[in-house]
């Protein structure tokens, strides 16, 4: 396991699709929750310089997994957008 | 991707918890689209579009300065993080999704509006398809 | 209803004319004695003149949710913002009532209503092995979060269960020599009322009396402590006013004393650290749903070394222990495993998040005049913010915000619009009692929702005081207090 490493771009490209996914959550609540969720710790990953680890690597992709497949459900069931949720708003932000 | 012109169609007759049917999960969809190249936004509307989605970040330079020419990250002052950020804000913009080899390679935000624009797909005809 | 009521007594608010015991803090409790009835309210001119000077718009026909009812209701437009580009749904911040299922969770039960469907006692076969180790999965997670071992843990149907459980059951099984129980005033209406079906049983409870922190005197237990108490049950925090009892000094002087010692850790599980060991707690309730977990679904934590010894409420096929029998639901056990290791594995994040706006909505609501918070400031789960509004009812507040979702109190008894117990044990009166309302912050709460409520609640508290005679009162500078109240 000593060969195993992860290059920037993949890092990248695995931060974009959590942020990706987290930002199709139809729920307020979940989408702000996840967004901030993976900011954070891409960001103290990126300036703490963490070592990637198999582990940590397998288990980003299962919680990726999990995302996609929960930011899916979210967007099968509508409820009314919340009182501070702009009725023509993107989800990004 | 499609969620734009999904929720235009369940919108008015979304009730509290309306099951809707998951449309866009088919994959098929999602090949058409990169297909497509019928797109009627003009060069100067996705830019346009693209600072105003860039303005709700915080960049160094004036929002209003910048041109095709600028970059992300030595104009913008953005980091690797913040350029992601910045470029799924503008897939919710445009609608598009950008593949990994071109985001991990894109620097200036011409490239970005190029990209949309060979990749956008209008939400009218997205629909028309989507029906067929 | 009951704020409209209210509206209608303190508008004709010529003070001379006033009916004084109609605005007197026992009326709050009166509702059924009111001589004005409901309907006759509604068509009262008087009321409609209060929703127009309110500036009130019609409810929104083409709204989906519930509405309270008709005419008990002040919209509020926020100057900054047009409502009609915003949605309508209520900012939920009730979360010691309940919290939102964290989809990672709804994720993993949707396994077993999709595939693994096994009964997890069956040990005949695949079906039935595969969910068993998802049970027990989950039960390492719930004891890992209480540095307890997973044999200790019992699966129940929730909270109240495991209270009865453990009150019923330790009495029960001890009660031929141990007749008493301790428990205090402040405890949720579970364990009361099992200790009040235990009196009945013949067994004597001590009901130790909180200050007006909400803590207990650690004194007062000491001497209350019999040589037949069998067993001392003081809740973990608070579900009304967030305090934390000194649980390790309560667990030192139980374990000296030989007595058993439960705490009702609802509200307190994967939100405060809690080590079984360190506190010496020998049983303690845990619900699933007030960690982003299924609804239906708890645990009891029951010591083995010194042994717990409990008679069984539910008898049967001796699953869990022999403790708790019935077939155990793998969905809803697997979802409270994963919000438990959740829990842990969030606590840091979830803990400086919820710390900071919690802050935020204190400072902010406190800057309010009159206004005071409830419960110890100190000795408190963050999340949980019980603030009173003086000179303004409760309930008539919460009416007024339909934006927002609140409650004066536990979700048990605010359907009764009695005072809270729980406030009253704390040295409040009936009106401070009244006008307090309890904001519940989470996981998902956002800083943009908390900014909002505290807008809104600024805003329309001083609305509700501006109709309020009592305030029109006090700002003449008359002391409340010298005033004689006139009864019917």
């Amino acid at each position: 396991m000593s060969s195993f490493s992860v290059t920037r771009p993949q890092i990248n490209t695995l931060y974009r699709s959590f942020i990706r996914y987290a930002s199709e959550f139809e729920d307020y609540n979940f989408r702000h929750y996840f967004l901030r969720k993976y900011k954070t710790e891409f960001r103290k990953l990126k300036e703490e310089n963490v070592k990637i680890t198999p582990e940590l690597w397998n288990s980003y992709q299962k919680e990726l997994d999990v995302l996609k497949r929960q930011s899916a459900i979210s967007k099968m069931y509508h409820f009314d957008r919340l009182v501070v949720e702009r009725l023509d708003e993107k989800h990004h932000k | 991707m499609f969620r734009q012109s999904f929720r235009q169609l369940v919108r008015p007759v979304a009730t509290r918890s309306l099951i809707a049917t998951p449309r866009f999960t088919f994959p098929a969809l999602s090949n058409v689209r990169f297909l497509a190249t019928g797109s009627t936004l003009t060069k100067e509307d996705v830019l346009a579009r693209s600072i105003s989605v860039l303005k709700t970040f915080d960049i160094k330079q004036n929002a209003d300065t910048i041109t095709p020419q600028t970059e992300f990250i030595k104009d913008l002052g953005m980091d690797s993080l913040d350029y992601n950020d910045a470029l799924v804000a503008l897939e919710e913009e445009f609608d598009v999704v950008f593949d990994d080899n071109t985001a991990n390679e894109i620097k200036s935000v011409g490239q970005t509006v190029d990209y949309i624009l060979k990749n956008y797909l209008p939400a009218q005809e997205l629909l028309d398809k989507e029906i067929r | 209803m009951f704020r409209s009521q209210l509206i209608h007594r303190v508008l004709p608010a010529n003070k001379h004319l006033l009916n004084l015991r109609s605005v007197s803090s026992t009326a709050f409790l009166s509702t059924s004695q009111s001589p004005i009835s409901n309907a006759s309210v509604k068509s009262t001119p008087i009321h409609s003149a209060a929703a127009a000077g309110a500036g009130a718009a019609s409810a929104n026909a083409s709204s989906t949710i519930p509405q309270p009812p008709k005419g008990s209701s002040i919209e509020f437009k926020l100057s900054k913002r047009d409502p009609n580009q915003f949605g309508s749904r209520p900012i939920y911040l009730d979360m010691q009532a309940t919290t939102p299922t964290d989809p990672r969770v709804l994720d993993k039960m949707l396994q077993f209503y999709t595939g693994l469907y096994g009964n997890p006692h069956s040990s005949t076969h695949a079906y039935g092995w595969e969910t068993d180790k998802a049970i027990e999965e989950a039960r390492t997670h719930v004891a890992n979060l209480i540095h307890a071992d997973p044999k200790e843990i019992i699966f129940t149907s929730g909270a109240t269960e495991c209270n009865n459980m453990a009150l019923k059951g330790v009495a029960r099984f001890y009660g031929k020599t141990k007749k008493h129980i301790i428990t205090s005033q402040t405890e949720h209406k579970c364990v009361l009322d099992s200790c009040r079906r235990l009196q009945e049983e013949g067994f004597e409870i001590t009901y130790l009396p909180v200050d007006k922190e909400g803590l207990i005197n650690m004194e007062d237990l000491e001497k209350a402590i019999r040589k037949d108490t069998c067993l001392v049950s003081i809740m973990a925090v608070n579900n009304e006013i967030g305090v934390i009892q000194p649980l390790e000094e309560i667990g030192k002087l139980c374990r000296k004393n030989k007595v058993f010692f439960h705490t009702d850790a609802a509200q307190a599980y994967g939100k405060i650290p809690i080590d079984v060991n360190k506190l010496h707690i020998d049983l303690m309730s845990i619900s699933s749903h007030k960690i982003y977990g299924p609804m239906g679904m708890g645990a009891l934590y029951v010591r083995r070394r010194p042994r717990v010894r409990i008679e069984p409420i539910i008898n049967g096929g001796g699953q869990e222990r022999g403790l708790r029998s019935g077939t155990l639901a793998p969905p809803l056990v697997a979802g409270f495993g994963e919000a438990a290791r959740l829990m842990a594995s969030e606590y840091d994040a979830d803990h400086a998040h919820i710390l900071k706006l919690a802050n935020k909505l204190m400072d902010n609501l406190l800057s309010i005049e009159h206004t005071q918070l409830n419960g110890s400031r100190e000795q408190r789960f963050p999340g949980c913010v019980n603030v009173s509004f003086a000179y303004v009812e409760g309930e008539s507040l919460l009416m007024a915000l339909k934006d927002v979702a609140l409650s004066s109190g536990s979700a048990c008894t605010s359907a009764s619009l009695e005072p809270s117990y729980v406030l009253h044990a704390l040295g409040a009166d009936d009106a401070l009692a009244h006008s307090s309302i309890r904001f519940g912050i989470g996981r998902f709460t956002t800083e943009e929702e908390v900014d909002y409520v505290i807008d809104a609640i600024t805003q329309r508290v001083n609305f509700l005081r501006e109709l309020s005679p009592l305030y029109e009162m006090v700002k003449e500078g008359i002391d409340l207090n010298s005033i004689e109240w006139a009864g019917h």
